[in-house]
Parts: C-alpha cells; structure tokens; sequence
C-alpha cells in the first residue's frame, strides 16, 4: 500500500469551531474522490483537546469507517491523553501511533486485514 | 490571598475564545504549572468559555493569578448574563444537555480543577469559578 492511498491530515494548533466543522466534509469528499482507505490524523501540534475537538475526532474516525477506511490518530501528546480521559470523553473506535511512521504501519496492516477478509468472501462466493 | 495578576476579555465569538483560552495557558505557564496541570485548566476553561458562547450569549472571562502564603494559584471566572441554569444537579450529570450535545463540559471542568464553584440564577445569569494551585 503506498501512501498516495492514505490521507494525511495535520490539525494546526489553535482550530476554530467553524473550521473543525468544515474539516469534516472536506475529509468525507477528499475520502470519496481518491477512494482513500485510510487516514492519518497528526495532531502532534494539538496542545489543547476539550469535548468539542475530541469529538471532531470521533466524528472523523466514524465516518471513515462508513466510508471502509481508517483513521489512525498520530502523535496525541501525554497531558493531552490524560486530560482527555478525566474530561471522560471516550474515544471508542480510534486508533492511535505515536508517530507518521507508525501510523503508516498501523494502517497497512489494518488495510491488507481487510483485504484479506474480502478476498475470502469472494472465494467462498466463487465455490457456491 | 493576594492578587498578583489580572485580565479580563470580553468573550463574543470564537476569536475572543480562542485568545482567552491561549491567555490561561500563558499565564498557566508563568505560575510554573506542570504541562498536565496547564493542559487541564486551559481544557476545563475552554469547555466553560463554549458554555459561555453557546448557552450564555457571551460574557466575561477574568483570568487571576493569586498568591496565598507561599503558594500561587490560577483564577478563572466566567461570568455571563445569559439564561441562567434551572437545575444545577441536573446540569452537572455526565450526559445531561439541552443542546443534544454530549453533556461532557460541567462535570468534566469539576474534574480537572482544584476548585470548582459554579452560581446560576434564571435569567440573570451564570458565573463559574474554576482554580488551581501550583503544588
Ligand atoms: N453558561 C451557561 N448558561 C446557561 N446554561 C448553561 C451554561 N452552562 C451550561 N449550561 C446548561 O448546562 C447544561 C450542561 O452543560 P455541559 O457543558 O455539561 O453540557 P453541554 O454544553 O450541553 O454539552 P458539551 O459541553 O458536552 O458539548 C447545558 O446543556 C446547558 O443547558
Ligand atoms: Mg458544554
């Protein structure tokens, strides 16, 4: 899998409401017109996440999924995770890596996992 | 108690949330706070400033940093003249919202503060308290 199927998304530090809204359908079109099976969310600059932002974040990761990618969160800083979980935001269906690297990795696996399981649908419909 | 610092900005859009928010950060900062506790008192401000903007029509936030015998501690107040909240109780359970929102923002500010004290009166308005110390 290379990268030219993998979205990379950088969240810049300080982001409006408004434009957390917007980032959203541009991901949703972006996902659509390159057929993306994954998306990497660096948000290694990020050094505050209240509920809005976070769930700006699950709201990607969800409608990735209803779109068959996935999204990997990259670089989410240590006080920013702790903080996170006693705001008690949870954040159910994402995926993390602590760096761009690794969440490459992450999402090639996930990716050819998912292939795979599709493949052998196939094979069991071709025998039928 | 002393005051050894004060900024008051008037909160009418985002833009104004943004700068404030970055204001407790900063002054988070000068009190020599650890990057966890800057993290969580910039977090719970930001959740009671949007409470402010959404349900509160905008207001005052008064951002102080306080001294008290050898210990300093960062003061947030937020101070609006909106609609006022009708149960407090209520308003304080983890998924109780008016907006069909996730109803994180009270509870989770309580729980990422030293101090927490909220005042509400219907249709007057609402002031919250939020404080940390510099352990
Ligand atoms: N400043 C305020 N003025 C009037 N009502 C308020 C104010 N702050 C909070 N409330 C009321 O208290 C409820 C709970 O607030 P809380 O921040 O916990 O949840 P929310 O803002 O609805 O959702 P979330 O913060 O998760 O997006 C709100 O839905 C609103 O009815
Ligand atoms: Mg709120």
């Amino acid at each position: 899998m290379k990268l030219g199927n993998l979205l990379l998304i950088t969240i810049q530090s300080e982001i409006y409401d408004s434009l957390g809204i917007k980032l959203l359908n541009d991901i949703a079109e972006t996902l659509e017109k390159h057929n993306s099976k994954g998306i990497l969310l660096d948000i290694s600059s990020v050094p505050i996440i209240d509920s809005f932002m976070g769930r700006i974040i699950n709201n990607i990761a969800s409608i990735s999924r209803l779109m068959d990618a996935h999204t990997v969160v990259v670089g989410m800083q240590p006080a920013v995770a702790i903080t996170l979980v006693e705001l008690g935001l949870e954040m159910p269906n994402i995926l993390t890596a602590i760096n761009v690297e690794q969440g490459i990795e992450l999402l090639n696996k996930k990716i050819t996992k998912m292939n795979r399981i599709d493949e052998a649908d196939q094979g069991e419909k071709d025998t039928d | 108690m002393k005051l050894i610092k004060e900024k008051k900005i008037r909160i009418k859009n985002e833009n104004d949330f943004l700068n404030a928010r970055g204001i407790v950060k900063e002054l988070a900062e000068e009190i020599g706070l650890s990057i966890l506790s800057q993290t969580k008192i910039t977090t719970a401000s930001s959740e009671i400033l949007r409470n402010m903007l959404i349900h509160g029509n905008g207001g005052i936030i008064i951002i102080r940093i306080i001294g008290k015998e050898t210990k300093k501690g960062l003061e947030v107040i937020c101070e609006d003249k909106g609609k006022g909240i009708p149960d407090k109780e209520l308003a304080f359970q983890k998924g109780f919202s008016t907006n069909k929102s996730l109803g994180l923002g009270l509870p989770g500010a309580k729980n990422l503060v030293d101090e927490f004290q909220l005042d509400s009166e219907l249709n007057k308005g609402t002031v919250v308290k939020l404080m940390v110390w510099k352990r």
